[in-house]
């Protein structure tokens, strides 16, 4: 003999909110766990947030004869407010016959210049850096990078951005940087999730 | 609104014992606020004072510096100037107690005007009161001072102003007593 099961829609549709209840308070949950870290800020309307990133890519070297060089990076980075697979673009002068700190065997230049970071859909960030780059003393080439970006402005999401922060880079002996840097960034709205 | 206090890091990595008997653990700050001058080399010296947010400290906390640097410790290229800047500072948490630190680095801007620029530094723990009394602690210390538009009326529950102001933010490593950090 069947059991007869008798069809009560109020409780259906009480479970169905108790799971959704559910649903909703885990995916809130696991958004404020991922929530990006905040400080007051400088520019009114606009959130300071905790903001990095890293990226990597190839780089080329060229001086001229007075000593004047350039080093060009191209690559793609991925980090809080600017998403994955960002193209990030940046580029440092320096002078190979002026100016140069020498200890341990190595080198290190008064290193300058700018760079973008081109997001998939929040628009372009553009940022100047400057700091020490350094490399062995002996047949120089850049090998690491410590110096602080600052936030130029952008487009997009980043049209009144202002920020900045630590950068280091390295490059290996074929030129392939890798890059990171930490510091803050302020845009309108919410802040982004943790990259 | 919860989420706009949230401390720049969390108590995160700690536990292994410092030379001072405390643990030791990942500290982070984050804030802003206006500084005396435009950190140029006109005034070779500036002073900041900030609102900040991180762990540890508690929301909002205050945070003030002063920097100096020798115009002759200049290093030019590229178009940029950097000049080797040294200075202290105290974070004021809510409930009083204070760190007290010092940093030394890399102050640099463009070599015209100078604005704006950019502080690359490492800041060093010294002390400090309350549970702070026998602290230590390192890490990077980055400056990025600004000169923020519009009006220059200051927002109380902010840093928010008009005029040349500063970034700050720190990360590196901090002890205290008791062994661990309160829970926020």
């Amino acid at each position: 003999m069947m059991n007869a099961r008798r069809f009560y829609p109020m409780k259906l549709a009480k479970n169905v909110l108790r799971v959704l209840g559910a649903t909703v308070a885990i995916l809130l949950g696991s958004a404020l766990a991922h929530a990006q870290a905040v400080g007051p800020s400088p520019i009114k309307g606009q959130t300071l947030f905790l903001f990095s990133f890293i990226g990597s890519g190839p780089s080329t070297v060229m001086c001229d004869d007075s000593g004047n060089c350039t080093s060009s990076f191209t690559g793609t980075a991925n980090g809080s407010a600017v998403g994955l697979n960002a193209k990030v673009a940046s580029s440092f002068t320096w002078n190979n016959e002026n100016g140069g700190i020498i200890s341990a065997n190595n080198i290190c230049y008064l290193a300058a210049g700018t760079g973008t970071v081109t997001t998939q859909n929040k628009g372009k960030l553009n940022f100047a850096q400057v700091g020490l780059l350094c490399g062995p003393l002996d047949g120089f080439s850049p090998a690491g990078f410590n110096g602080t970006f600052t936030v130029t402005g952008g487009t997009g999401k980043f049209a009144a951005s202002v920020g900045g922060g630590g950068a280091t880079a390295s490059s290996d002996s074929s030129g392939f940087v890798l890059l990171f840097g930490e510091g803050s960034l302020t845009w309108k709205g919410v802040a982004p999730p943790a990259g | 609104m919860a989420l706009m206090t949230t401390a720049p890091a969390q108590a995160g990595l700690g536990g292994a014992k410092a030379a001072n008997g405390q643990a030791l653990f990942e500290f982070g700050m984050l804030g802003s606020g206006a500084l005396t001058n435009p950190c140029t080399p006109a005034f070779a010296t500036c002073a900041l004072n900030a609102t900040v947010n991180g762990n540890v400290i508690n929301t909002p906390s205050s945070f003030s510096d002063t920097m100096a640097w020798s115009n002759d410790s200049a290093i030019i290229s590229a178009g940029e100037t950097c000049y080797t800047a040294a200075g202290n500072g105290t974070i004021i948490t809510k409930k009083g107690d204070q760190i007290t630190f010092i940093f030394n680095g890399l102050l640099c801007g463009d070599s015209d005007t100078f604005t704006p620029s950019s502080l690359n530094a490492t800041y060093i723990v010294t002390g400090g009161t309350g549970r702070f009394a026998s602290s230590s602690g390192s890490g990077n210390f980055t400056q990025n001072n600004i000169v923020v538009g519009g009006d220059a009326t200051s927002n109380p529950k902010g840093a928010v102003i008009g005029g040349s102001a500063a970034i700050v933010r720190f990360d590196g490593l901090l002890t205290m007593s008791p062994a661990s950090p309160p829970k926020r």
